[in-house]
Parts: structure tokens; C-alpha cells; sequence
């Protein structure tokens, strides 16, 4: 006989075991406060001068002595290198998930939220948003601004706007249709009034999911745009390009891989932990998501 | 039956209007980014070369006037040739269209096949601790891009095992190594949007209701909860639909696959307007029913969508 | 017994073969040859509209012929024409080669090379890269007999025969009813393999047994897998049976693999091209010589090469006519480039800007960071920018860059021969980089000597003048990289061009 599944029916059920949401809020804190400490203070992490080459050094295998995480295809230090592409791929993870994120639920509430001529209207926009390819937009962008920093974090904002809006746009579709929702504007509360303390409120679990995924895909996206060359200037120390410059030393050099990897992925794990730590919080708060 | 005149005649304005739209954004942006005539003349090529090459393409003609021309052409579904071979724009494309779509429906189908029930299964009871490792598996996954996926696995299954083909076009298995990268690929974010929506739907007093009646788990989660998430998950899977059509070029590169992101590569670098044209023409389009798919499924599974017009 | 043990071992080794060896093994009858390259002509099947060289060139070799090849030392050699001679000095008399047919029959001869001729003088052809860039000077062809034509030119050209070589004969007929784009999808060479299918996804072409180059196998695939990494997989596969263009670190993981890898010296120098009619520091030659001397060409060539390239001494490689030993280039020496800076009046160094192109060289991009970090090595800051090549074009033909310097390689294929760079770079009439003029004076006397000795002679003078002068920064002489898979025979490449007719597979 197998063992029922015991459902959360309890207000404390509902918020799961009392001690968990303070751990994962805890550690998800400290690794991500740790990361914002490196980005800020990126030089005292060095071990050498990531910029520093040295043909001789070429392709070495990770070692305690010397290079903790081996050398790359022109003998720069891994580990400085990833060290020194915090700030880079930090910062344009999240000021793309911000553009995005922006324009992505403006958008999507918006379109949701209206009626008739209005919604038709700004579904299309985010169907048009959807359906133009984002290389076109990526060339665009490099052609006429160029490469670097902002182009490529405007790049990836404009990138991630349409999938936001397109979760945003069915999600607010139905919390719309909920019963408080129908209450409140029977009342005659006002349509905005009644966006900020109902709709975005009840958007959160979903905002912070898509916020989290997008911020992991742009990171990873950062990395197809080295690979078509609309990256990061070439040599900048960036994940992205890094993970682009391992590709053809996959079987041969596979640490040039792992640094920029294990970098993405914790920084990954963190913010999806946080994401899953407020979720826990706002569990326990209350026994129903209002 | 007006009603459902109207409601079609409707529709087909608005895909002509998103057609339009999307065509004359690209034609501008094009116009911005470079002179094919130079490219066609070649290296050192006299400004003469240049001047009849832009002449033959009616390069030379004033932006409105090309602008026109090129309405009147694509209203009739005529997007000139392709710059660079010289076929038939709209044709050439359409050859790369099946493949393209045996690839986008195979990822998509097996990336719900792989990412619904795993996300369930992580929203129904997320606290769990073995929930927790399948979350920490996925955040792994969500930190390795897409071609080294691909890369891993033809070295695993093509290079050691030899058990499956690496290149397009070889034997009937080689679809499988890049459905499977497009899968792994997509499938972490597709996780964690449908075990938000489970677990909202947990909530939910309909849920809690549902279960105080007695209501067996599995069923709560199908017939309560699975319709209730339906929405956001397959509006992930449209808008991974309308990625997958030109947007998974490194994969195409990476196992050779006739796609359209490739052939979008391929046109950009070579500047061939005419059939960038008809990509992202062909791509518009088909996103387009995608979304009146997905519109419909919205309708099923919310009920209280049906009355509103979408 | 015995027989038995060894039926029964014989059967087991069998089902391991077919278990562990993944493919089946190909029927005795047809033996198929794949090869992996990089990308297909964009213009399919199409010759006149592709520059010579990549991706064409790895299609074009095995479906069409040219009237002449240049080899790997420089020399002209009978291809379509077998005895050529210098009538006056815009004509050249060609004899053709007799017994040629082409893939659909036709019959290989005067009216076929004048047909080609014809289009590339027509208008349309004039459009055409070969038209336009390569052959601009070709006037007409006029048939003498039937194996016998004569070729004009508009200016006097000593070397009309090895510019011949970027001239694919095509079939006049087929060329004639089809048209360009028609051709284009079933082209007719004289090549060892006729088109069976333009496919999105690969070419396969059969054998034409009756070509005058008949090859040993049966049936070729081109297939283009432009990803290095996954190209290399498919030789370890077994998928193809040679891959073309890998990178120098890859010769390693070739070897393990049991194959083996066939470096071919390139005709092309990679460099970094200063502009030197924008006023800037690059307009002192002590600037471009002491940026010469900066760079450790040898360490980049053993290094970044797999030890198979050669740090570039002038602007063409030893394969190529005109090349001078004599000259020595500019090795490695920091602190002469230093006292040059500081003689130029750079002494607190200084700061340049360039365009370049990524992705054309194996390990390029890895080059010119090395470029730039020694630079920086002498208080050099170079600053440089990526761009595609359609960016690259349009700047280069009006020498509209911003920066100071581009990325430039002097290429000397097909025709083998010093004067294409020379004459290109050295006072391009539109949009020169780079222009002297006693220089210039000895490239156009060259273009005119008939005389092959005396000719050889101008051509290494140019080369002692133009690289004291250094319009650039030539880093190295690039290679191509070639892997062959096991059981694999008779493979050589000769500037690009793979002998396909002599590949074949099984034992030797």
C-alpha cells in the first residue's frame, strides 16, 4: 500500500517546515553577497593579471602550484579571467533581465489587463516582438552602436522582453478573471489601483520565476552572441566569451570550460534559491496568496 | 455566422498587419546596415561594377520608391531573388522549412514530454528534500549553454559509442542528437515555470476545497491543477516555438541541420536582403498560428477566458 | 574442429564489427569519399560568382577545370591548356588539350573556352567577382582552330596564363540554354565529378568515369559542418572520411584518433595593414618598422600554429613567384622597435586603432591578441575592433577607415604570382592605403616584362622596397590544415585545390 501523499492543508503546512525558508534565504544571501563582493573587488581576486598572455604557458592543466583552474589557449590564468568577468557578465545579467523585465511586464499587464481594441493592439506588438528574430536585432544594435557593455546589455534586454511578456500576458489573463480581482472593479476601484495591489502582488511567484530563468538564459545568451561574433569585444574577459573560446577545447583543454561554467551555474543556483527562499517566506506569511 | 465572419476577417487583418509590420521594420533596418552591391562586386571591384550591380537590384532607386516596390512585390508573395545563388528568395527558403519544423517539433515535444511531469512532480510539493535536488539539478542545467549539450553528446554517442550520427541528413537516428540538445536546452526554464504554476495552483481554494472533499492527490493535480497551469506553460512553448524557428542556429551549426536560423546566419553575413526578407517573413507567419493555437488552448483551459475575446 | 573454431571466430569478429563499428559496412561496389568542409559556395554551382578560394574552391575542384593551375612553387602548369605562348603583349595563344569532354557529353574545345570568355566579358559576367576582380582585363577570346584560341587583353599582361588559372570552363551548351541560375543548381564541368544533387544539406556528386581526370572512387559527398569542433567529430566518427580547414590545436586530438593531418602551406600572408594616407603615427615608416620589430612572429608561427607556420618575411609566401629569400623581414627585436618609437618621437609610446576580420585563419583570433599583447610588451597600445566583412568591403575600397590600421591578407591565389598583391596594394587606383611611387613604377614594369627571368628579377626588388617600406604588419604565412581519416589514400591539395581524382578509400 503506498504511503499517501500528505497535502499542505494547515496555514503551517502551507508554509512547509517552519525552519526552511530562513536557511535558503540565509545561504542564497551569502553566495550572492559573496558574488557582489568579487564584482566589486575583482583585482584583490587575482591570482595573476588575466590580461597577461604568455604563449609558453599555452593549455595547462589545472594545478594547485600553478594555475588553480589551468590555462587557456593563449596561457591566461582561468581563474583570473573568470574572476575578472564578474562585473561583466553580472552586470549585463542583470541590467538585460531589468530591461527586459521592464518592458516585458509593462507590456504584458497592459496587454492582459485592457479590453478589446487595446489588448489586440498590444498582443500584436509582443507577437511582433516574438516573432523577429533577435540576431537581426543583435546586428542592429552592433551595427549601428558597436560593441560593448551597454550595446550588449541593451542587446539582451531587447532580447527577453517577449518571452517575459508572453508569460506576464496569460498569467495576468487569469488572475484577472479571479473572483477578488471581479470583486474590486465591481466595487469601482480603479483599474490601476487595482493592478499595483492585486495583479503585481499575485504576479510575484511568476515575475520572480521568469526573472530568474531569463537572467540564467541571457548569462548563457551572453555566450551565442560571442559565438556569432556580436559579443563582448574580442579578449575581454567575459564568461561568455570565454565559453565561446573553449568550444573547439571541449576534449582537449576541458577547464577552459568548467571555470566560466561552475561560475554561471552558481551564480544560477543562487538566484533561483533566493527566488525559492521569498516564495518560502511568503508561504509561511500567508495561508492564501491574496 | 457574422460573428464568425467577423471574427476571421479580424484575424487575417491582424496577421496582415503583423506581416506589414515586421517587414517594414526589417526593410529599414536593412537599408541601415549595408550596401550588398559591394559585397556582390568583390574585392576591388570598380565603382562602375558597383553602380550596375545596385542598378540590376534597383538599389539605386530612391528609399520610397524601393520601399513601394517592395510592398507591391511581397503583397503577391514575390520577394525577388536571393542576392547571393540567385534562386528564388521565397523558395529557397521554403526548402529549409521542413526540416526546421521536424526539428521544432520533435524539441518541443520532447522538452514538454521531459519538463511537464518533472515540473509537476517539483511543484506539487517543492519543500520536499528530493524536490530539492531535482531543483538543483535544473539550476545545473540552466548554466550550460545549449552547444555543449550538443558537443557532449555527439562525443559521448558519436565519437565513443558510434551509436548515432552527429550530421544532418545521415541515416534515419540523426534527429535525435539534436533533439536531444534542444531539449535539455529548453527544458529547465519550461520546469520551473510550470512547478510555479502547480504550486500556485496548491493554493488556490478550489484546490483546498477539492482536497477537504477527499479528492485523490493525482487527481487534484490533473483535473485542478494541470489546466489551471496550462496557461503560462504554453505560452513558454509558443514563445519557444518562435525561437526555435530561426533562433537555434548554433545547434544547426553544430549538427549541420538545414535550418532556418542558419540560412538567417548565412544571409546576414552575406547581406542578402531578399531572402532575410523572406525568413523572417516565413517566421512571422508561422508564429502567428502558433499564437491562434495557443489562444484557443487558453480558451479550454480556462474557461472564464471564453468569454472575454482574447 | 579447427574449421569450426575458426568459422565460429570469424563470425563473432563479424558481429563485433557490425556491433562496435557503428556503420555499416559500404557495399565492395560503390566506394564513396565524404568530405567535411567548412561552408558550400554560397552561389552553388555557380563559378563566376565566388572569389577564388574558400568555400568555393573545395566544391569547384572536383567539377570544374581551369585552363591552367598554378602549383605549389610558383609555376604555371597545363590544366584545360596544355602549350601556351605570348603572341604580342596583349595576346596570348593557348592549345588546348584534346579528348576533353565534359560531364554531359559535350565536347571540350575552342568554342568552349570562347563561350566562357564571351559571358565573362558580357555584361553580366562584368558583375561577377571573376568578372570584375579577377579577370578585369580580359577583352575576348578568338578561335583559331579547333583546338587552338587566342586570348586578349586590355593592357599588357605578362602573366595572363596564370590568371587563367581563376577561370572555370564551363560547359557551353548547358551554360547557354540554362543560364546562370539554372546552372547554377546542375553545373557541367570537366572535373572527375558530375552534380547528382544540391541538397540543403550536402552535394553528392558522382563519378564521371569519362572525364580526362577519372577519379578512382565512385561518389563524393561535400558536406558542410561549419562548426571546428563538430567537424573534427565527424572524422572521429567515421562520418566523413576527411575534414578540411581544422585548427592547428586540434592536430593533436586528429592524431589520437588514428588520422592523420596534411598541412599545406597557404599563399597568403596575414597582416595588419597600416593606413598610411590618413595623417597619424603610422604615416612614419620608423613607426610601421618598429611595430614590425615588435611582434614575435616566430614564437606566434611555432606556437599558435601547431610549429607548421612560418613568420612572414614580405607579402608573399616561398610558394609563390616572386618570392625573395633574400628578404629578411623584421624579426623579433623589441628594443631596436623601441629606438625606432623614439626616434619617431613615440618614446612614452603610443596609441593605434584598427579593424579587423575574425574567423577567415585557423587560430586568427588568437594571433592578434598576441599582436597585441606584444605591442603593448614595447608601449604599444592597439586598439582593435571586430568586424564582419561586409563592414570590412565597402572601407577598404574607399580607404574609409577611422582607425589606423585593418586587417589584410595578401593573398597571391590563384594565379601563384607576387604582382596580385603588389599590384593591388601597393597605389590602388581607388582608395590606395598605401602609395609610392618608385614602387609602383617597378609593379607596372612588371606587369609588362615578358621576359620571364628578367621579370622575376623586378618582382624581388619590389619585395626588398615595399617591405623596407612596410605598408603593414605581416605576422605570418597561414596554412591549411587538412585531416584524413583512416584508410584514406592519394589526398593532396595544391593552393586549395583538393586532386579528388586520386582519393580513394581501403587499402593501399
Amino acid at each position: 500500500m503506498k504511503k499517501p501523499i500528505v497535502w499542505p492543508i494547515t496555514r503551517r503546512e502551507i508554509g512547509g517546515k517552519g525552519h526552511s525558508s530562513p536557511i535558503m534565504l540565509k545561504v542564497s544571501a551569502f553566495i550572492l553577497g559573496t558574488l557582489f563582493i568579487i564584482a566589486l573587488f575583482q583585482p584583490f581576486f587575482y591570482r595573476v593579471d588575466p590580461a597577461a598572455l604568455d604563449l609558453s604557458l599555452r593549455l595547462q592543466s589545472p594545478s594547485l602550484s600553478g594555475a588553480w583552474l589551468g590555462t587557456d589557449a593563449l596561457g591566461q590564468d582561468v581563474y583570473s579571467r573568470v574572476i575578472a568577468g564578474f562585473r561583466w557578465s553580472l552586470g549585463i545579467g542583470t541590467i538585460g533581465t531589468l530591461i527586459g523585465g521592464l518592458i516585458g511586464i509593462s507590456l504584458g499587464v497592459s496587454a492582459a489587463w485592457n479590453r478589446k481594441r487595446l489588448r489586440t493592439f498590444l498582443s500584436r506588438v509582443i507577437d511582433i516582438g516574438i516573432s523577429f528574430p533577435y540576431l537581426i536585432i543583435a546586428v542592429t544594435i552592433v551595427t549601428v552602436v558597436g560593441r560593448g557593455f551597454w550595446s550588449l546589455a541593451l542587446t539582451l534586454g531587447l532580447v527577453s522582453w517577449p518571452t517575459i511578456a508572453r508569460v506576464v500576458y496569460a498569467e495576468t489573463l487569469t488572475l484577472r478573471e479571479r473572483e477578488y480581482v471581479t470583486a474590486a472593479r465591481l466595487f469601482g476601484i480603479g483599474s490601476l489601483r487595482s493592478i499595483f495591489s492585486h495583479i503585481l502582488p499575485a504576479l510575484r511567484p511568476t515575475i520572480q520565476v521568469v526573472a530568474a530563468f531569463t537572467f540564467a538564459e541571457l548569462l548563457i545568451a551572453e555566450s551565442g552572441l560571442s559565438f556569432l561574433g556580436l559579443g563582448a569585444p574580442l579578449g575581454t574577459p567575459t564568461w561568455g566569451n570565454m565559453l565561446n573560446e573553449s568550444r573547439t577545447y571541449m576534449a582537449s583543454a576541458p577547464w577552459m570550460m568548467f571555470g566560466p561554467v561552475i561560475a554561471i551555474i552558481v551564480t544560477i543556483f543562487a538566484a533561483n534559491l533566493l527566488g525559492e527562499g521569498l516564495n518560502a517566506r511568503e508561504r509561511s506569511r500567508s495561508g492564501r496568496v491574496s | 455566422m457574422k460573428q464568425r465572419l467577423k471574427a476571421v476577417g479580424s484575424r487575417l487583418l491582424q496577421l496582415v498587419v503583423l506581416l506589414g509590420t515586421i517587414s517594414t521594420t526589417l526593410f529599414l533596418l536593412l537599408r541601415l546596415s549595408g550596401d550588398p552591391a559591394i559585397l556582390l562586386a568583390g574585392e576591388g571591384a570598380s565603382p562602375e561594377t558597383i553602380n550596375a550591380i545596385r542598378a540590376d537590384y534597383g538599389f539605386d532607386k530612391s528609399l520610397f520608391e524601393q520601399y513601394l516596390i517592395f510592398i507591391w512585390d511581397v503583397v503577391r508573395l514575390d520577394f525577388g531573388r536571393s542576392l547571393v545563388n540567385s534562386q528564388p528568395a521565397l523558395g529557397f527558403v521554403l526548402k529549409y522549412l521542413p526540416s526546421t519544423l521536424h526539428l521544432t517539433f520533435l524539441a518541443i515535444l520532447f522538452n514538454s514530454l521531459i519538463a511537464i511531469p518533472a515540473g509537476v512532480w517539483l511543484g506539487a510539493k517543492p519543500t520536499q528534500r528530493r524536490r530539492r535536488v531535482l531543483s538543483a539539478i535544473v539550476s545545473v542545467a540552466q548554466g550550460t549553454p545549449a552547444y555543449v549539450i550538443g558537443l557532449l553528446l555527439i562525443q559521448i554517442f558519436s565519437v565513443w559509442f558510434n551509436w548515432l550520427p552527429s550530421i544532418a541528413g545521415t541515416g534515419t537516428w540523426s534527429w535525435v542528437l539534436p533533439t536531444a540538445t534542444l531539449s535539455f536546452a529548453l527544458a529547465p526554464n519550461l520546469i520551473r515555470v510550470v512547478a510555479a504554476s502547480i504550486e500556485d495552483t496548491t493554493r488556490q481554494d478550489y484546490f483546498r476545497t477539492a482536497k477537504a472533499n477527499g479528492a485523490e492527490p493525482r487527481v487534484l493535480l490533473i483535473r485542478h491543477s494541470l489546466p489551471n497551469a496550462l496557461l503560462s506553460t504554453t505560452s513558454l512553448l509558443g514563445a519557444q516555438f518562435a525561437f526555435l524557428l530561426s533562433g537555434a542556429l548554433i545547434t544547426e551549426y553544430i549538427f549541420a541541420w538545414p535550418g532556418l536560423g542558419l540560412i538567417l546566419v548565412q544571409s546576414i553575413t552575406n547581406l542578402d536582403f531578399p531572402t532575410i526578407q523572406a525568413t523572417v517573413f516565413v517566421v512571422a507567419y508561422l508564429v502567428f498560428f502558433v499564437n491562434l493555437i495557443m489562444d484557443q488552448v487558453f480558451r479550454i483551459a480556462d474557461p472564464r477566458l471564453r468569454r472575454s475575446q482574447l | 574442429m579447427r574449421n569450426k573454431k575458426i568459422f565460429s571466430a570469424a563470425v563473432s569478429v563479424a558481429l563485433l564489427t557490425l556491433l562496435w563499428g557503428g556503420q555499416a559496412p559500404a557495399s565492395a561496389e560503390i566506394k564513396t569519399i565524404t568530405i567535411g568542409v567548412p561552408g558550400l559556395p554560397p552561389s552553388q554551382g555557380n563559378p563566376f560568382k565566388e572569389g577564388p578560394g574558400t568555400p568555393g574552391i573545395h566544391t569547384y575542384a572536383a567539377i570544374f577545370d581551369a585552363l591552367t593551375r598554378v602549383d605549389s612553387k610558383g609555376v604555371v602548369r597545363p590544366r584545360l591548356a596544355t602549350r601556351w605562348k605570348s603572341i604580342d603583349s596583349t595576346t596570348w595563344r593557348f592549345t588546348l588539350r584534346q579528348n576533353v569532354k565534359f560531364s554531359n557529353g559535350e565536347v571540350f574545345n575552342a568554342d568552349a573556352v570562347i563561350e566562357t570568355i564571351d559571358f565573362l566579358t558580357s555584361v553580366d559576367g562584368r558583375k561577377t567577382v571573376i568578372g570584375s576582380t579577377e579577370l578585369p582585363d580580359v577583352t575576348g577570346a578568338k578561335k583559331i582552330s579547333e583546338y587552338l584560341i587566342e586570348v586578349t587583353t586590355k593592357t599588357a599582361d605578362a602573366i595572363l596564363p596564370a590568371k587563367l588559372a581563376a577561370l572555370y570552363i564551363v560547359a557551353p551548351k548547358a551554360w547557354k540554354s540554362a543560364g546562370q541560375e539554372v546552372f547554377a543548381k546542375a553545373p557541367i564541368g570537366t572535373g572527375p565529378f558530375k552534380v547528382d544533387s544540391i541538397s540543403t544539406t550536402r552535394i553528392e556528386l558522382t563519378a564521371f568515369k569519362g572525364s580526362w581526370r577519372a577519379p578512382k572512387s565512385d561518389k563524393l559527398i561535400i558536406i558542410p559542418l561549419a562548426d571546428a569542433a563538430s567537424r573534427l567529430q565527424a572524422l572521429q566518427s567515421g562520418q566523413v572520411n576527411m575534414v578540411a580547414a581544422i585548427n592547428p590545436d586540434q592536430i593533436a586530438a586528429v592524431k589520437k584518433a588514428s588520422a592523420r593531418v596534411f598541412v599545406v602551406p597557404a599563399p597568403q600572408v596575414m597582416s595588419l595593414a597600416f593606413n598610411t594616407i590618413k595623417s597619424g603615427p603610422v604615416t612614419d615608416v620608423r613607426v610601421r618598422q618598429a611595430l614590425n620589430y615588435a611582434v614575435n612572429k616566430a614564437e606566434i608561427a611555432q606556437r599558435l600554429l601547431a610549429g607548421k607556420g612560418k613568420p612572414a618575411t614580405q607579402g608573399v609566401t616561398p610558394s609563390v613567384l616572386g618570392y625573395n629569400r633574400d628578404v629578411q623581414g623584421y624579426p623579433y627585436d623589441p628594443d631596436k622597435a623601441k629606438e625606432l618609437l623614439a626616434a619617431a618621437g613615440f618614446a612614452n609610446g603610443l596609441t593605434i586603432s584598427a579593424d579587423i576580420t575574425v574567423g577567415s585563419f585557423p587560430s586568427d583570433n588568437l594571433i592578434y591578441q598576441t599582436v597585441k599583447s606584444d605591442l603593448a610588451k614595447v608601449g604599444v597600445t592597439l586598439n582593435y575592433t571586430t568586424i564582419t566583412f561586409a563592414q570590412w568591403l565597402p572601407q577598404y575600397n574607399t580607404n574609409s577607415w577611422k582607425g589606423d590600421a585593418f586587417g589584410l591578407s595578401w593573398n597571391s591565389a590563384p594565379r601563384g604570382d607576387a604582382s596580385r598583391p603588389y599590384a593591388i596594394f601597393v597605389c590602388k587606383p581607388v582608395g590606395a592605403f598605401y602609395c609610392n611611387a618608385g614602387e609602383d613604377a617597378l609593379v607596372k614594369k612588371a606587369a609588362l616584362e615578358l621576359n620571364a627571368i628578367k621579370r622575376l628579377a623586378i618582382l624581388k626588388e619590389i619585395a626588398v622596397k615595399v617591405t623596407a617600406s612596410a605598408p603593414a604588419l605581416y605576422i605570418v604565412e597561414q596554412i591549411d590544415l587538412y585531416a584524413l581519416g583512416k584508410n584514406l589514400y592519394g589526398f593532396s591539395a595544391n593552393n586549395r585545390a583538393i586532386t579528388y581524382e586520386n582519393i580513394y578509400t581501403g587499402t593501399k
